[in-house]
């Protein structure tokens, strides 16, 4: 089974590019090209697909305020960010309102086939750089207002190691466990994340005066 | 009294009283006593009977003359009246000298006041001006950066498309050229990378100068099959970095990276950053060959260039090694002043 792949990218170079490596690629189906937010708002739903890629920096309506719209329709599609820079700040945006990975647009061809590949099994792409801030970020977190609000003392560990860069492999070593456990943890990182922000968006709005 | 005679008064007085006799044989309750103060008033003060003194209130500085008559029961008033000089002396702030002093120090302190003034006008001037030069040379760091990094990469690739097409017919070589031209290409995006996080104001914080050359740090020698073990707070304060100090510091940091993968043959790197009230401080230690000293040109070269690019944004360059021990770089940066 092909895993289905949509691209929302406003630049035509790089829509057509990509559409063309997605197309190459054996392991994947290319679905759909969206030049704006709005327009794969429309699309993307009604074709839905496994993997979206979607760019971080598009016109009127945002990749991250278009991540967050998508996956509360399609809570199972996985989102990946595109950015042409590391911006930080952006990409963690991105993650926390939905996105499960990035990517920056320079990426060899076959690192971005293998990255579409990981995340649709259920991995975890994740910086040191962004590893950094969603400690910071749940920590910062004054009312916990549920579990999933919370990190695990086992997902704080791999956090930490992660900050310190280390990689998956040698994390997975040094706490005994396997490759695909460090993975999936970190997948639960993602979702906790995720759930966090809704939360906050909800609470922001009964908050409201 | 016989003849006028000189009281002297000081300036600060309550009142003066003069107390007058005259001699009547016959009536000397019916004696009547008529007063002048001359400088103050020439007309007499006729006082009624029984009074026997004349008051006045403190008086202002000057010369007076204070002259007094009786008369007896009959209406006779006497032909000669005595009289008696009074000089009040001047309070301080009436003399001359001291009016004179009052008005030096009162132009002295308009000439201070305009002073200052103009001196407060002309180093808001200068902050100004300092500001636009320190935007200037931003800008044109911005210029050559770009000119440099990017300029090279891009000729280049036009370059290698040029020699691609005219191999056309040749694939090993033109696929070559190609993958060269990808290469290229990719650098060119780091460097502008690079120059976007230096340049954008957002970035201006510590943790994202830490964040980035963490970052940086961990990608690089990855690449180059060197483990990087990073030690950072977890808790970094807020502090604002400029442009300026943050990024000439990540290109020490980079450039001490590069410095370890030519020369130092090792196999680890731990860069550790500690914050303080005063300063931050980053350490880059390898696990490599150390050095005794500088072995060729190029790297002294080198380091002589890190330590002045920190000595210009304020900071301190070290460097201890010791061959077979590793080497171990210090890099402190104090917190600016705030302005």
């Amino acid at each position: 089974m092909r895993i289905r792949v949509s691209i929302v990218e406003d630049n035509r170079g790089t829509r057509e590019s990509l559409t063309e490596l997605l197309g190459r690629a054996p392991t994947l189906r290319f679905v759909n090209a969206h030049p704006s937010g709005e327009d794969a708002l429309k699309g993307i739903p009604a074709d839905p697909p496994d993997v979206v890629l979607m760019d971080i920096n598009l016109p009127k309506m945002n990749g991250i305020e278009c991540v967050a719209q998508l996956k509360q329709q399609l809570p199972k599609t996985q989102v990946l960010m595109l950015t042409t820079y590391e911006e930080s700040d952006l990409i963690f945006d991105s993650l926390r309102r939905g996105a499960s990975g990035y990517l920056l647009k320079n990426t060899l061809p076959a690192d971005l086939v293998s990255a579409i590949e990981q995340v649709h099994a259920g991995g975890a792409p994740m910086s040191m750089q962004i590893a950094r801030k969603v400690v910071n970020h749940f920590q910062q977190i004054k009312k916990p207002q549920s579990d999933m609000e919370q990190l695990t003392k086992r997902e704080q560990e791999i956090l930490a190691l992660l900050a310190k860069g280390f990689l998956y492999k040698e994390i997975a070593d040094q706490l005994g466990i396997s490759l695909s456990t460090v993975r999936a943890h970190l997948h639960t990182v993602y979702e906790k994340l995720h759930v966090q922000s809704r939360t906050e968006a909800v609470v922001k709005y009964l908050e409201r005066p | 009294m016989d003849g006028p005679a000189t009281l002297h008064l000081p300036a600060q007085h309550s009142s003066v009283r003069f107390e007058l006799t005259a001699f009547d044989f016959q009536a000397p309750e019916n004696v009547q006593f008529r007063h002048r103060l001359r400088g103050m008033e020439d007309n007499w003060v006729v006082e009624p009977e029984g009074i026997r003194s004349a008051t006045h209130q403190t008086l202002s500085s000057g010369d007076y003359e204070f002259e007094a008559a009786a008369c007896n029961g009959d209406g006779d008033w006497s032909r000669t009246s005595t009289s008696i000089r009074l000089e009040v002396a001047k309070s301080f702030w009436e003399t001359w000298w001291f009016r004179g002093l009052v008005l030096l120090a009162f132009t002295g302190l308009i000439v201070a006041i305009v002073r200052y003034v103009s001196f407060r006008r002309l180093r808001n001037q200068l902050r100004v001006l300092e500001q636009q030069n320190a935007l200037q040379r931003e800008r044109a760091r911005i210029a050559k950066d770009i000119h440099d990094d990017l300029g090279a990469n891009l000729t280049q690739i036009a370059f290698m498309g040029e020699l691609a097409n005219q191999d056309r017919d040749e694939p090993d070589l033109v696929g070559e050229r190609i993958r060269k031209i990808s290469a290229t290409a990719r650098q060119a995006v780091k460097s502008l990378d690079e120059i976007v996080w230096a340049v954008n104001p957002r970035n201006d914080t510590l943790t994202h100068l830490l964040d980035y050359s963490g970052q940086f740090a961990v990608d690089y020698l990855r690449l180059l099959g060197i483990r990087c073990r990073l030690d950072f707070p977890g808790n970094i304060p807020a502090r604002e970095l400029s442009t300026d100090l943050r990024h000439n510091l990540f290109l020490v940091v980079k450039e001490s990276l590069h410095n370890i993968f030519k020369h130092a043959n090792a196999t680890e790197v731990r860069l550790r950053a500690v914050v303080d009230e005063t300063a931050l401080v980053l350490y880059i230690e390898d696990n490599g060959c150390g050095f005794a000293q500088a072995p060729d040109d190029a790297l002294s070269d080198g380091l002589r260039n890190m330590e002045q690019r920190m000595a210009d944004i304020g900071g301190e360059f070290k460097i201890a090694s010791q061959t077979g021990q590793g080497t171990k770089i210090t890099l402190r940066l104090p917190w600016p002043a705030p302005h």
